[in-house]
């Protein structure tokens, strides 16, 4: 009904504005500043130091990305390469996170056309993404946790289907929380271009998802 | 605004991505609109949806293992020999070595070669064609003898004895160099240019002699001309070109 879905989108909105600036810090700290000097110099603990800082986030970007996990273990160790490599490159006044999205992105295009098994490999993540979710508890009940694989192996299947400008776009600005102007920025393009990628990726996946939500809905209003 | 305006800003509307204005605009169609509000309500869910979609959970020792191999790969990297250390060990090897001998004998020949080779002399920038007439030439009628007088007595003015001595070479000017002072051509012979150089022109001179002679500025060249064969040792003129 009317009301009920515009709350839920107004909802979600203010919530989506809450999240995106907390999501990622646009100035790097001092400590960090310091990390990326002695690093940039040939300091390998210093650089070990910016791995572990920023392993997490490049891992989930390539996994993401590539939807599987060989794949983004792989791809997240050349990020790590590039990055010493590039490090002196680095300008201290940029955002530090911007420049290693850029670099992961790069670096996934390349381990994707690589591979030339990209939609492939995506679609065969069913599987590993309900080993995973098999993994999050077992206090949940079966079916909750059947239904979540259900979902998850959805969303990946309606993600693989972006072309990979708009999957990265979408995937920075709603799942890094960025905003449209630094995707645009780690994408090297303007802010409208990435709002229409954007706007499309997520005509697709609701498309997609469509069928599936609208019977989820069917049941859970035969439930009640 | 109305639903075919709406439609294309619900995507995002919903991901608050549209200016102010527009999304309160949106927003007031909404609350009149129910199938709009359908189609945001699928947005809503479906970027719930994307929420969820999140890497499996990864261990602190895969980020251990991976951090390891990218240092063990730098450490490799900057110990590896680069591309001219490579290229002196092949080199060098057993095999190799009559060839390198042989190739660096005949790179320091040709670099003696061309160090010993002298410099070519340039030519002036223009070489101007010069016509010399035989002393015994009959009948021209003409004080100084010219292509074009030549022309209008006929082919046999033109004896064998007729040469022509140089051709206008059109060389590109690489440079500028400074002319030459001196005498460029003559139709006398070295003794008899020598002494027309030092003295006058000796009565003696079997017919017209033409001298020119380079001054120090290049544009300026003296062409000096002797009076016909029987008025030997008479008027004398002189061009400056």
């Amino acid at each position: 009904m009317s009301p009920e879905a515009t709350i839920e989108a107004h909802e979600f909105a203010v919530a989506s504005e809450k999240r995106l600036p907390e999501s990622v810090p646009t100035q790097i700290p001092s400590s960090l500043a310091r990390l990326i000097e002695r690093a940039a110099g040939g300091d390998m603990v210093a650089f070990e130091e910016i791995m572990k800082h920023s392993e997490k986030r490049v891992m989930q970007m390539t996994w993401r990305m590539l939807g599987n996990e060989a794949d983004a273990r792989d791809a997240a160790q050349e990020v790590f390469l590039r990055m010493y490599k590039y490090l002196g490159r680095f300008k201290q006044d940029q955002p530090f996170f911007a420049w290693v999205y850029q670099i992961t992105l790069n670096v996934c295009r390349d381990v994707a056309k690589k591979r030339r098994q990209y939609s492939t490999q995506f679609t065969s993540l069913e599987n590993g993404g309900n080993e995973a979710v098999s993994v999050v508890s077992d206090e949940e009940d079966a079916e909750e946790t059947l239904i979540r694989g259900q979902e998850r192996a959805l969303i990946m299947r309606a993600i693989a289907t972006l072309p990979q400008k708009e999957r990265a776009a979408i995937l920075l600005r709603d799942l890094e929380g960025l905003s449209t102007n630094e995707v645009a920025h780690i994408m090297k393009s303007t802010a409208t271009t990435v709002r229409s990628q954007i706007s499309s990726a997520r005509q697709k996946i609701r498309v997609y998802c469509g069928r599936y939500l609208k019977r989820r809905e069917e049941r859970r209003s035969d439930e009640l | 605004m109305n639903c075919k305006n709406v439609e294309p800003l619900l995507s995002l509307y919903v991901g608050c991505d549209l200016e102010e204005k527009d999304s309160r605009l949106v927003a007031a169609h909404l609350q009149s609109c129910t199938e709009c509000n359908l189609a945001a309500g699928e947005y809503v869910r479906a970027s719930q949806l994307l929420q969820g979609y999140e890497a499996p959970f990864i261990t602190d020792e895969i980020y251990a293992g991976i951090r390891e191999q990218v240092l063990n790969e730098i450490k490799r990297e900057s110990h590896a020999p680069g591309i001219f250390s490579h290229l002196f060990l092949a080199l060098v090897q057993p095999r190799m070595r009559w060839i390198t001998a042989a190739l660096l004998l005949a790179i320091s020949v040709t670099a003696l070669y061309l160090n010993r080779k002298p410099a070519r002399q340039q030519p002036n920038d223009r070489q101007v064609a010069v016509q010399t007439v035989e002393s015994n030439q009959a009948g021209s009628g003409a004080d100084v003898p010219s292509e074009k007088s030549n022309e209008s007595a006929g082919s046999s003015s033109f004896s064998n004895k007729q040469q022509v001595r140089m051709a206008t070479v059109p060389r590109p000017i690489t440079r500028k160099r400074e002319a030459k002072a001196g005498v460029v051509a003559s139709n006398l012979s070295r003794e008899l240019v020598q002494r027309a150089i030092g003295v006058s022109q000796p009565s003696s001179a079997p017919g017209p002699v033409r001298v020119e002679m380079q001054t120090s500025d290049r544009n300026i060249r003296i062409i000096w001309l002797s009076g016909q064969r029987r008025n030997a040792g008479g008027s004398d003129g002189s061009k400056g070109t």
